[in-house]
């Protein structure tokens, strides 16, 4: 029989969790200071300042808008991330209801090598998906980039989706079919609908994957400015001779929101999907 | 207007009309304000300045015998003249720019809200895409034939019977086309064929609609009020001899790249900072080749302009991207189609299943707000930006070896007359500029190299003008004397130095030459020189990077700045003073002040300040100074700085501005200035600042009145 915890280690317990809490929110915390901190400084000598906003102005944030291309480079980001997102779930959708529903030849052997090229590290493929780029002119273009982002991203969503799809009792679709429906219909009008919530979850994934995505973008997209995503015009950013800090932080601050636009808009549906799926093979 | 008269869905489509139209014109004011110069902006804004004048004067013969770039019609130029008068003539070519440029967005909305009249989904397609938006936001000949070919089709279609009001305002549309520029004039074909073929129009009628636009045609184009068959036909062989010449053979386009233009968004790559929306010409294209299926059944005349143009396009030798815009309006008719059918065709899918509304989450509020705040921001911030930054660009000019004579985009010094003109010391030869004598006349240069001078070497890093109105050029290799004929030479073996390079000039209040070189410096009485090194004067360092005359009752006292600090010299009593213990930099500028302080440019300490006693130093850990490396100091007005300042590590600079007390910078974002290195700044007889940088050439800012 478990006892209470006793007063000081409630104390204790909050104490390490508060303080667990500031040490993860205060990097966030850092760089909305910095982006509001007035000539391009990272730090400020007034030892309040790097704690609270002491100072302020909007000037990093209007600098960046309109003296940089960091708009394009947030609209490329979007257009990259959401395909990927699209186009993964899309896929991913079609592949994990096949997985769970048909029984076929291939369909283990398909499954293990799903979770081989998973574990494949990316970056050993780099130096293949930049050739394969190449030959078919896809260099440099936001589509190749997308490509090597799916075909990583489908894996992980094929799977995600065969788990929920398995979850799924097989017995409403065969009623579906019962009525009239075939494989195709059975599949739009009744299992999607019911594996929204990992549809939500491969979705937000997706996104993710394009939108913080650095290597592949830096290594496949090189140039020109007006083509690069946000990661990569960031890091670029912040090596230059003379870092503008402030605009930089500014950045970071304001590569959050899309980010938090999506899991704000998929929520009510992310705990289910997060939970389910994944955890029945 | 009543509330009977005017709810419902006639509401919504206003609501709707107002929004796509509001869009269109803030995307072209956006553009309009933030790109930069294009290729022949400056041809046809010279035209609008000329036009102005003769417009101004009441000059007809001016206007009707202009004869430069008489190849295009010269409505569409005689607009920019108008936005010039409107200005007033005397603007500065900046604002004019702006005017023009205002012009041009204004008819490219109006072309959004006439398309957007007939389908709201077509214009609002028309306000983003990204070609028309770049052409209808700069100072080129296509907004007023975008929206004029657009009249003259639209009004064409909706003429029910010939010689009614949209059959005449289609005529005179067309008139306005040919007026405005050529390359419109394949929507003649879709007219005719409407005309013809679906509105079965009598030759007779088409007779008279020809003979119509022909009048408005002639009347709107004074170019053809006097010989009107030679100067047309002129004006038509140039652009066939045109699309055969270098200059579009070396541009190297395949007869496909119309294609290429319409089927991307260039003015994305081209100018990222001004389209960073998504440039949705491509999605444009595509959906208009699916719409030329359902237009081909119900509005087959969208689908014959499509063809004509597309085949003009395809055809024509020419390929510039602009030319285009003939296109697009049908593309946007035909994509506009596909979009309402796929969106009828959905919603009868939706209707039944309606699987999208169980499968597709509304959003949370707090996702609507933080999107709304998101974009207001954006939007705001972007547009207060941009404003500030066309604001400071007023009053800004540029010479460069692009657009005037100036031998070289790097301009070492400078120095004010005679009367309002300049002369510069540059990388490739000293160089006098006066202005014209005439707005309708080119500025007037005067270039010196080593070949056709007595300059000793192309590289002029110092001028300067003696009380005897000579010309004193400081060379690499040497100093040359002008005196607006002849050319005297000067170098090691005269002044006794072991090299000739000279750094800084001076003229002394006894009219004394001062002489700064990599070796020591020297003075010249017009006879005899005498040296100053390390070794026989109290010079700090030999290598003299500049110069500063500060006249005193006596005599004066010359300041020499060093790679190693600072040396003054009283000429009267011949004695030295060292200052190369406060300075830690070489001191590459000196001004003395209303005040009679002396301000010190270093490389890499910051701006420093000798008040009589001690120094005080503007460096970047004290001060807003934007760099510690200070190329130029200047007095504009008693107590007001101009501070030009290097990037330490990379190219460019700031510009600022020092009261004494608060700093304020010139850039790119804010200003007109160019963002090059300043080296060398110089006020003119007229106020002009003139700065001259390391790359940019000259930037001239004319003082707002």
């Amino acid at each position: 029989m478990n006892r209470p915890p006793t007063l000081g280690a409630k104390i204790l317990m909050y104490a390490v969790l508060v303080l667990m809490t500031l040490f993860a929110l205060y990097p966030l915390w850092f760089a909305i200071l910095a982006s509001g901190r007035p000539g391009d400084r990272l730090y400020t000598f007034n030892l309040a300042g790097m704690f609270i906003p002491t100072e302020w102005t909007w000037e990093n944030y209007r600098t960046l808008l309109s003296d940089t291309v960091f708009l394009t480079w947030v609209k490329n980001s979007l257009f990259v991330a959401t395909l990927t997102a699209v186009a993964s779930v899309c896929l991913g959708t079609s592949g994990g209801f096949a997985f769970s529903r048909f029984r076929f030849r291939g369909r283990e052997a398909g499954l293990i090598l799903f979770l081989a090229i998973q574990a494949f590290p990316g970056i050993l493929a780099l130096v293949p998906v930049a050739q394969i780029l190449s030959a078919i002119g896809l260099y440099r273009n936001h589509f190749g980039l997308i490509m090597a982002y799916m075909a990583g991203q489908l894996v992980f969503a094929t799977w995600m989706l065969k788990g929920y799809f398995d979850t799924i009792p097989i017995d409403l679709e065969e009623a579906g079919m019962i009525d009239g429906a075939g494989p195709i219909q059975s599949f739009v009008h009744i299992a999607l609908p019911l594996a929204r919530p990992m549809l939500a979850t491969t979705t937000l994934f997706g996104f993710m994957a394009g939108w913080g995505e650095f290597f592949l973008a830096n290594i496949l997209i090189p140039a020109p400015d007006a083509k690069k995503t946000v990661m990569v015009g960031m890091y670029q950013m912040a090596n230059e001779v003379n870092i503008p800090w402030g605009q930089f932080a500014a950045g970071a601050v304001m590569v959050i929101i899309p980010i938090l636009l999506v899991f704000l808009y998929v929520q009510q549906y992310l705990e289910a999907g997060l939970t389910v799926g994944g955890v029945k093979g | 207007m009543s509330p009977a008269l005017f709810s419902g869905e006639k509401r919504r489509t206003f609501a709707v009309l107002i929004g796509i139209v509001l869009i269109g014109a803030l995307l072209r004011g956006w553009a309009a304000l933030r790109l930069p110069v294009d290729f022949d902006e400056p041809i046809y804004l010279r035209a609008g300045f000329d036009y102005a004048r003769a417009l101004g004067a009441g000059d007809w013969d001016g206007v009707i015998d202009y004869a430069e770039n008489r190849e295009h019609p010269a409505l569409g130029k005689l607009l920019y003249g108008v936005a010039v008068l409107v200005v007033g003539q005397d603007t500065t070519w900046t604002l004019a720019l702006y005017a023009g440029r205002i012009v041009s967005a204004a008819l490219g909305t109006l072309a959004v809200l006439v398309l957007a009249l007939v389908n709201p989904l077509a214009g609002g397609l028309l306000a983003v895409h990204t070609l028309v938006v770049k052409y209808t936001g700069q100072v080129y000949l296509e907004a007023l034939p975008h929206l004029a070919s657009l009249a003259a089709v639209l009004a064409c279609n909706r003429s029910v019977r010939a010689r009614d009001r949209w059959f005449w305002l289609s005529s005179l549309a067309l008139g306005v086309t040919a007026a405005s520029k050529f390359t419109y004039l394949p929507v003649v074909f879709v007219i005719f064929y409407l005309a013809r073929w679906e509105k079965r129009f009598r030759w007779r009628d088409l007779l008279i609609y020809a003979a119509v636009a022909l009048v408005a045609f002639w009347a709107l184009n004074p170019t053809l009020w006097r010989d009107p068959f030679s100067r047309l036909a002129d004006s038509l062989f140039f652009h066939t001899r045109y699309s055969q010449s270098a200059h579009v053979q070396s541009s190297g386009y395949p007869w496909y790249q119309p294609l290429y233009w319409i089927s991307r968004s260039p003015p994305s790559l081209w100018h990222p900072e001004v389209f960073f929306y998504f440039g949705l010409d491509g999605l444009i294209f595509l959906l208009a080749l699916v719409g030329c299926f359902w237009e081909w059944r119900e509005r087959r005349w969208v689908v014959v302009w499509i063809v004509t143009s597309l085949l003009f396009l395809l055809v024509w030798p020419t390929k510039w991207p602009q030319y285009t815009l003939v296109l697009v309006p049908a593309l946007c008719l035909a994509g506009a189609s596909t979009l309402t059918h796929s969106y009828r065709w959905f919603k009868e899918q939706e209707t039944y299943y309606e699987w999208l509304r169980g499968m597709v989450p509304s959003p949370p509020l707090s996702f609507l707000i933080i999107s709304g705040a998101l974009v207001l921001a954006i939007v705001v911030g972007y547009t207060a930006a941009t404003l500030q930054m066309a604001l400071g660009r007023l009053g800004w000019s540029h010479f460069t070896t692009q657009s005037t004579l100036l031998p070289s985009n790097t301009v070492y010094d400078m120095v004010a007359g005679p009367g309002e003109g300049m002369v510069l010391g540059t990388e490739r030869g000293g160089a006098i500029w006066s202005p014209p004598a005439a707005t309708d006349l080119p500025d007037n240069w005067i270039v010196f190299t080593a070949e056709n001078s007595g300059l000793p070497h192309d590289r002029v890093l110092a001028v300067a003008r003696d009380q005897a109105e000579h010309l004193w050029f400081g060379t690499e290799a040497g100093l040359a004397r002008y005196d607006g004929a002849e050319w005297q030479t000067y170098g090691m073996e005269d002044w006794g130095l072991r090299r000739g390079g000279v750094y800084a000039l001076a003229v002394g209040s006894d009219g004394r030459l001062w002489v700064g070189t990599d070796v020591g410096a020297a003075v010249f009485d017009g006879q005899t020189w005498q040296t100053f090194t390390i070794a026989t004067s109290g010079l700090v360092d030999d290598w003299v990077l500049s110069l500063a005359i500060a006249p005193q009752p006596e005599g004066d006292w010359v300041w020499f700045g060093t790679q190693a600090g600072i040396s003054r010299l009283d000429t009267v009593t011949g004695e030295w003073v060292d200052f190369s213990a406060d300075l830690e930099a070489g001191v590459v500028t000196l001004t003395i002040d209303a005040s009679g302080r002396l301000w010190a440019g270093t490389l890499g300490d910051g701006l420093g300040l000798w008040d009589g006693e001690t120094w005080q130093f503007y460096r970047t850990g004290n001060s807003d100074i934007p760099f510690n490396t200070v190329n130029e100091v200047l007095e504009i007005e008693p107590g007001v700085l101009w501070v030009g300042t290097a990037r330490p590590a990379s190219v460019g600079g700031v510009l600022a501005e020092f009261d004494g007390k608060t700093w304020k910078t010139f850039e790119p974002r804010n200003s007109g200035f160019s963002g090059a290195e300043p080296l060398v700044i110089v006020i003119d007889e007229t106020g002009r600042r003139w700065i001259g940088t390391r790359t940019a050439g000259v930037d001239i800012y004319q003082v707002k009145r």
